[in-house]
């Protein structure tokens, strides 16, 4: 299964495409969102014909990082569901169905279903709290950080 | 069906080049093969070739009013200009007339094909798809926008190849297709009633809504593409001019270096933080607070387990147990049952490293990672603060200098009016970009697309004819796949054949075509030095011309440019055999190498000098020469002898 990115985040994303570097683009616009989505903890289910289908595998950028991504979205998963860590048998079941050790994700089918819902809420807040589909990079990794400061200042 | 195509006369009446008339006939309704005409600088070159161009491609109807003033004779009275062109095409006559009229800001035409003329631009069948600008701009070409052909704003090599081998066939085979499709839904109107009217009203719409927005996307494109063209030509005269303001020039510099460095450690820092924003752990104090006492928890729990579901698996399948106890059926079962509550090996394995990757990249410290991004955050700001106050710094030593220089105030203002009218132009491209799906895009081409399969999909359904639209689908798409295979084709071809050519022409340099893509595009650079371009430009063009069965009139302007000697000979060599017959536009200049060349060796060749009047001797040397014509403001003289010697110190 695919990391699978909104349309309308892909359009909105579009003034990026020639200031960003990497060559998978859409899985930076991906990040941003997911971010944006663990963080305020707003998930979306959105239909696979409004969303465009990405990589199954995390591009070079990433590759270390992609087990943390994992532990984050294990980490709202468990707060979401009510799970106190303490409940060994809980934990242990959330984790065997998000995680599948063998996909090039480390996701679930199911996993992966929660990921891109937390991308495609993530978008929700980053174009509601960023008025401007962004053109410039310095000025929108600006706004980026400081809508995920106020989302962090809510979380707390 | 080949196209034949030649030239027999032009004139020019009471327009910016002096009045003048070019015939170029040998003998009977024979072209000459290689005409020679001399201009000087000044004399209207550009003007010729432009007016040539609108003749021949019927697009001086869709000229500004501004651009159809810049045609209108100096200090002159007259009301209206003409251009005359006569060609034969497939053995009949063909005249062109196009008429300026400056008063009322109008361009119009007339066509006589053999002895009826009508009003409007009507070339005949067959000749028709050749004439228009895209393609008229290759057979009537400028050497100095020889570069133009490398750039895909200016041409369209694909419409070209279209054109010449006839691919357009397929367009209309793929209409075809379609027709019969839209024939056979119309004929189960009886059976479905209401419902199919609505439906096919839909499609219909969407049809016509889809084809206006193609149509007016690709000229906000164009017109996009125009304005940003002429604001950055505008820009570079304003930078060249405000640098020969030689108390600003020093000023300025210093300015514009501070701005660029400036601008170089905004990317910098840009790009350190986007890679410390990479780092989900460094987004926030709050996340790595969680992501740590995950870990924490997960340790607390003894997840993983060190035992694995599968050592469980596997002492369910012995017949005694680790401990010597003999495993009844009961205890197999039990131990199965709750092997379960186990982890797999490899999910073990991630665990652990994920555990260890949360213990490595963090550390122990939840909000030092946060406190970092932090930093950098406001690093970039300070930075893109210096930006400001650097472009300030410029706009300052530029809004001086434009104060004290009513020239320069004058460009400004221009670039004002330019930068309004690409931001239009730019807006106007993106509504039809636009892939937004609600109903308020009305636009958007990918969305009218996507609405109007999913329309013939709901005609089909009601008609009963999925199964033919399904197959009209395959066959459209065998179409489509067809023409694009023999675009490529013939691309290749073109481009190897074109390639041989070079190698010709410059035999120690190693610049090459690599493909046609829409434009041309070379091999590993974005461009060639004048004279690589316009050799490549004229490989490509006579391979182009050589390649299917037409015969055209190759008209160039300024063939030899700024091509070096040793190369101009053999440029000499090969324009002349691109086409039956050319024609070039050259100044004195150009003789040496390119013009000496036909001078020394071709027989046959026709030459042409017209000059403004004003210089006497000239004049009276031109009177003197037989076979000379004069006009109001001009004087054109035939014969090699004149050609040669003439020369004016202007140039």
């Amino acid at each position: 299964m695919d990391f699978r990115i909104r349309k309308d985040a892909r359009a909105w994303f579009k003034g990026l495409d020639s200031v960003i570097g990497t060559s998978a683009k859409g899985f930076e616009y991906y990040y941003f969102c997911l971010c944006a989505g663990l963080m305020s903890g707003n998930k979306l289910s959105v239909a696979a014909s409004e969303c465009d289908a990405l990589i199954d595998h995390y591009p070079t950028e990433y590759k270390a990082k992609g087990r943390i991504l994992v532990a984050c979205m294990i980490s709202k998963e468990l707060e979401t569901l009510g799970i106190d860590v303490a409940e060994r048998s809980r934990v242990h079941e959330t984790i065997r169905t998000l995680v599948d050790p063998h996909a090039l994700s480390n996701l679930s089918d199911y996993g992966m279903e929660q990921m891109n819902g937390y991308a495609a809420g993530g978008f929700e807040v980053l174009s509601e709290g960023i008025s401007e589909p962004p053109r410039v990079l310095p000025t929108f990794l600006i706004e980026y950080t400081q809508l995920l400061a106020e989302l962090e200042a809510e979380a707390i | 069906m080949a196209a034949d195509f030649f030239l027999l006369r032009w004139k020019s009446e009471g327009l910016r080049c002096p009045d003048h008339e070019i015939k170029l006939l040998e003998s009977g309704d024979n072209p000459r093969g290689v005409t020679l005409i001399q201009m000087p600088n000044g004399t209207g070159k550009t003007t010729t070739l432009s007016l040539l161009r609108a003749t021949l491609s019927g697009d001086a109807v869709e000229w500004t009013n501004t651009h159809l003033q810049s045609f209108r004779k100096r200090q002159s009275s007259a009301t209206s200009g003409r251009f005359l062109v006569e060609g034969v095409f497939d053995g009949k006559r063909l005249t062109i007339i196009l008429e300026l009229d400056f008063e009322e800001g109008k361009a119009s035409y007339s066509t006589t094909v053999g002895s009826g003329k009508k009003t409007g631009f009507l070339p005949p069948r067959g000749l028709h798809r050749f004439l228009n600008r895209d393609f008229v701009r290759l057979f009537v070409f400028d050497g100095e926008e020889a570069a133009r052909l490398l750039d895909h704003k200016y041409t369209n090599a694909h419409d070209a190849i279209d054109n010449l081998f006839q691919l357009k066939f397929f367009d209309g085979i793929e209409q075809h297709i379609r027709d019969y499709w839209a024939e056979q839904t119309s004929q189960a109107t009886a059976l479905a009633g209401k419902g199919l009217t609505q439906r096919r009203n839909r499609v219909d719409q969407l049809q016509l809504q889809l084809k206006t927005c193609e149509a007016a996307y690709a000229l906000a494109q164009a017109e996009r593409d125009r304005a940003q063209d002429q604001l950055n030509k505008k820009t570079r005269k304003f930078d060249q001019q405000l640098k020969k303001r030689r108390n600003y020039h020093e000023a300025l510099q210093l300015a514009e270096t501070a701005l660029a460095d400036a601008k170089t450690v905004v990317q910098q820092q840009a790009q350190k933080l986007l890679t410390r924003i990479r780092d989900p752990f460094a987004l926030s104090a709050k996340t790595a607070a969680d992501l740590l006492a995950l870990r924490a928890n997960l340790d607390r729990v003894k997840l993983p387990e060190s035992t694995s579901r599968e050592f469980f698996d596997e002492l369910a399948g012995e017949e005694e147990c680790v401990c010597g106890r003999p495993l009844t059926q009961e205890c197999k079962t039990h131990i199965l049952s709750h092997a379960s509550r186990y982890l797999g090996t490899e999910d073990v394995v991630f665990l652990n490293t994920m555990k260890s990757d949360i213990a490595t990249m963090m550390g122990t410290d939840p909000a030092a990672h946060a406190n970092e991004l932090q930093g950098a955050t406001r690093q970039l700001l300070e930075h893109m603060r210096d930006e400001d106050l650097a472009w300030t710094n410029r706009d300052s030593v530029r809004s001086k200098a434009v104060d004290d220089d009513p020239a320069l105030k004058k460009i400004v203002a221009e670039i004002a009016e330019l930068q309004a009218s690409a931001d239009k132009s730019a807006a106007e491209v993106e509504k039809y970009e636009n892939t937004d799906e609600s109903e308020e895009n009305i636009c958007g081409i990918a969305v009218l697309k996507k609405r109007l399969s999913e329309a013939e999909r709901k005609v089909a359904e009601i008609t009963h004819t999925l199964d033919l639209k399904e197959k009209r689908d395959v066959l459209v798409a065998i179409v489509q796949a067809a023409q694009k295979a023999a675009r490529t084709a013939i691309s290749e071809q073109t481009v190897n054949e074109a390639n041989e050519r070079i190698q010709t022409l410059m035999p120690m340099n190693r610049v090459r075509i690599s493909a046609i893509n829409k434009c041309l595009v070379l091999e590993d650079q974005e461009g060639g030095s004048m004279g690589e371009t316009l050799s490549v430009a004229y490989a490509f063009l006579a391979t182009f011309f050589n390649s299917a069965d037409n015969r055209f009139p190759f008209v160039v302007d300024s063939p030899a440019g700024a091509i070096d000697l040793e190369i101009r000979a053999r440029i000499a060599e090969l324009v002349p055999r691109l086409t039956s017959q050319f024609i070039a536009f050259t100044i004195s200049s150009e003789r040496q190498g390119f013009c000496d060349h036909f001078l020394a060796k071709r027989s046959g060749t026709q030459y042409f000098t017209l000059f403004r009047k004003g210089d006497t001797t000239l004049e009276r040397k031109a009177r003197a020469t037989k076979g000379s014509a004069e006009t109001e403001d001009g004087l054109l003289v035939p014969g090699a002898k004149f050609f040669r010697e003439f020369q004016l110190e202007s140039e």
